[in-house]
């Protein structure tokens, strides 16, 4: 779960219009920190295919799908998903339930996404039907190749094992992940140690400034 | 399918103003809503709820005053004592046809009225109902009318299109029109009553009924609070009831909203006063005493047993039997005096016609038309005896030849006036159109020579100038002969027509006269009626010698 702030939007204007150094500064320690957890997941992603998978790799042939009519399942492309890895540090707009982000992390490619996700749900692949039934379930698969989820979700380990940033049972499967989830697990919350930091400090510097002019003023 | 959205959210804000504005909202229109939810109580509960109870009792008292009506006009006709059978009768009639009692009570009002027996009345009124659903008419018309054609009057049934004639409606008895009616109109309330209309109809009666039912136990309520405060204490309780009513609706609804569930979930009757456990016990004791306090209907005055009633209703239809009896001979004697009349008009006509052969008038027109005439007067003679014959025609009561001697008659006077034309256009070119003026000319002349006496010596003539009236009478004195006072015919300054005496025979010779005649005409018979004027002159005066400057020279034929 993020850490919900209070006031840090008006802060956030607050500085822009009185000490807009502050605000820059705030603003570069915290995209500093950010670009650290996203170089780190960038590091992550390899150069070919994870596992020896060379027929995914992007040799600008265009795929098709037996199985989507939307698209075909994306060839892997390391520009692409080290790309998708970045930070936003504009507020965003509020959820459903009225929570906004001051600060996220993205891993926004569909390869990045495979990458990031698969085997979180299936250490060794969808399981298959076997002698259960005839036809595949929700839970049960019915591929003529059972093997092939294992074997994938063996060569994305490559990468590097699945990571969660958090602790609670509740919240550690959204938050598993081998590239930037496991970037940011890495630094075992010293990113977010150090947005609050960068933002404490920037209020505590804007609340020094305030009251030193009115001092002066007074004075 | 969308891609999976990996972020990693690292610090959050929480921001509540949309929340706060669908708060907003939401409040507004929970308190419109109550808003809306108090006018409607207001508007529909209390004051709907009064009117509603005025409506009630209004129309119970209404109801229970046609009762009273139609309980003294039995009363007036010696049934009395079937009053309540008679509203059990109309209450039943009034379920089964969907026919507002306020209807029924007055149609049968009207037919016991007339016929003076229950039985007959109600035989009737399902007539009427019958009659009233197929034709329109109202159920009161329709009792009317056939209460007067009980009695003999039928030309109220003519307008329900029954096929009878107005000779036959006359003729015929009740029984039999009524029969008739009842082949044309039975089955015409069932199938009405099938209709969406008349099943309409039907909850009308219903509501109305439920109405009275309400109006009653309201009336009958207020009174028992109010006691000796008479019906204004009864008002002002039934308002006051109104409001208290008005809040217990009001509480029924909440009670009826959270208990909605549990009635349907437990399967038994929530409002069943079995259902509550102590209150209903004392709201069953309540209950039972109102039905206690129920006002029941005033009990007529000679209200009598099952068996009198049987006895006196006996009574009552012998009477009423004999009644239709004696109509039905008096029916059967006026239509018989009736006939006998027609048949002396019939004779009368007869009668007359033989008559007009004498008519002298008549008679004199025939034997002028014999003779010889001229086309005008045959004409005139023959328009006298077309109007006296159209005038026959008329008396007897033939249309059919009265229309053709009318006709004729404008034929001949259209003929007398072509003829009167034609005659106009032969004056106009007639030359002797002026001779009978000429001819009254001359005779005036002639008259003034009759009076010309015998002339003597030392007689003068005067001659008077008609032309010329302003102008001083012309003398002229012969040497021997003048004559007084002869006018003359000849203007002035002209040679006297008197020529001198004749000398030799004084006494006896006639002077000569000039007679001159202007304009054309017959100068041969001009001539001849002088010559004998002055031929008769001459046998008694004398002979003329000479006849002055006229060209022709009339000279006596003796």
């Amino acid at each position: 779960m993020p850490v919900v702030l209070a006031g840090v939007d008006e802060l956030k204007r607050a500085l822009k219009k009185y000490a807009p150094d502050l605000r820059k500064e705030m603003d570069a320690t915290i995209k500093a920190e950010l670009k650290s957890v996203v170089a780190d997941a960038r590091a992550k992603v390899p150069g070919n295919p994870p596992g020896n998978l060379y027929n995914w790799a992007d040799n600008g042939s265009v795929g098709f799908s037996r199985t989507s009519k939307e698209r075909p399942f994306p060839k892997y492309n390391p520009v692409y998903v080290r790309k998708g890895l970045t930070y936003r540090t504009g507020t965003s707009r509020p959820n459903p339930y009225g929570f906004a982000a001051l600060f996220s992390l993205w891993n926004s490619s569909a390869v990045g996404a495979i990458l990031e996700t698969s085997g979180r749900l299936n250490r060794f692949g969808k399981p298959q039907m076997g002698n259960r039934g005839s036809q595949s379930t929700k839970d049960f698969g019915r591929s003529n190749n059972p093997d092939a989820g294992r074997r994938f979700v063996g060569a994305m380990n490559d990468i590097g094992a699945l990571k969660s940033y958090e602790s609670s049972d509740a919240a550690k499967y959204r938050s598993t992940g081998r590239l930037l989830y496991a970037a940011y697990a890495d630094r075992q919350g010293k990113t977010l140690d150090a947005v609050m930091k960068a933002i404490n400090t920037a209020k505590v510097k804007f609340d020094a400034r305030a009251k030193a002019t009115t001092m002066k003023q007074v004075a | 399918m969308a891609a999976p959205n990996i972020r990693i959210d690292i610090a959050s804000v929480f921001k509540d103003k949309g929340f706060k504005q669908a708060s907003k909202s939401s409040t507004a229109l929970e308190r419109q809503f109550k808003s809306l939810g108090r006018t409607f109580l207001t508007v529909f509960s209390t004051a709907a709820i009064i009117r509603f109870g005025k409506e009630s009792a209004k129309a119970f008292a209404e109801d229970e005053k046609a009762a009273r009506r139609l309980e003294q006009t039995l009363k007036g006709v010696n049934l009395g004592f079937a009053a309540p059978q008679v509203e059990s009768y109309i209450s039943s009639l009034e379920k089964s046809t969907g026919i507002l009692d306020d209807d029924l009570r007055p149609a049968l009002e009207a037919l016991v009225r007339t016929t003076g027996t229950v039985t007959t009345a109600q035989t009737l009124l399902s007539t009427a109902i019958e009659v009233s659903a197929g034709s329109g008419y109202s159920l009161v018309t329709v009792a009317s009318d056939l209460a007067k054609a009980y009695v003999g009057n039928t030309r109220g049934l003519a307008k329900y299109n029954t096929g009878l004639t107005k000779a036959e409606l006359q003729t015929k008895s009740f029984a039999e029109i009524q029969k008739v009616l009842n082949d044309q109109f039975t089955g015409q309330r069932a199938a009405y009553l099938s209709t969406y209309a008349g099943r309409t109809e039907a909850l009308r009666v219903a509501y109305a009924n439920m109405q009275e039912t309400i109006g009653k136990g309201l009336v009958d309520a207020f009174i028992q609070i109010q006691g000796d405060n008479g019906i204004g204490g009864a008002t002002k309780a039934m308002e006051d009831f109104g409001d208290t009513l008005a809040d217990i609706i009001r509480g029924l609804g909440l009670l009826l909203d959270k208990t909605n569930e549990v009635t349907a979930k437990g399967g038994f009757n929530l409002f069943s006063l079995e259902s509550i456990p102590i209150a209903g016990s004392y709201l069953r004791m309540l209950q039972k005493a109102g039905q206690s306090i129920e006002r029941l209907p005033t009990p007529p005055g000679n209200r009598i047993t099952f068996g009198m009633n049987q006895a006196k209703i006996a009574e009552a239809e012998k009477d009423a039997i004999e009644r239709a009896k004696a109509i039905e001979a008096q029916r059967k004697k006026s239509l018989a005096a009736q006939e006998k009349s027609n048949k002396l008009k019939a004779l009368a006509a007869k009668l007359d016609r033989s008559a007009a052969k004498f008519d002298l008038e008549r008679i004199q027109i025939a034997a002028a038309l014999q003779g010889k005439i001229s086309e005008g007067d045959r004409i005139r003679l023959q328009e006298m005896q077309t109007i006296h014959e159209a005038r026959q025609a008329i008396a007897e009561g033939d249309l059919e030849a009265s229309n053709k001697l009318i006709e004729a008659l404008e034929a001949l006077g259209e003929k007398f006036l072509a003829f009167q034309e034609k005659m106009e256009k032969t004056k106009q070119i007639d030359p002797f159109s002026e001779l009978p003026k000429q001819v009254e000319k001359a005779n005036e002349a002639i008259a003034n020579l009759r009076n010309i006496p015998l002339g003597s010596e030392g007689d003068y003539v005067q001659l008077v100038s008609p032309k010329y009236p302003n102008q001083p009478p012309t003398m002229v004195t012969p040497p021997s002969f003048t004559s007084p006072n002869i006018p003359s015919v000849v203007p002035p300054n002209t040679p006297p027509i008197v020529s001198p005496p004749n000398t030799a025979n004084p006494k006896g010779t006639a002077p000569n006269v000039s007679i001159t005649v202007n304009g054309a005409l017959d100068p041969n018979g001009v001539a001849n009626q002088i010559n004998e004027i002055l031929n008769q002159g001459a046998a008694t005066s004398g002979t003329f010698t000479r006849i002055g400057y006229a060209p022709y020279i009339a000279k006596p034929t003796v």
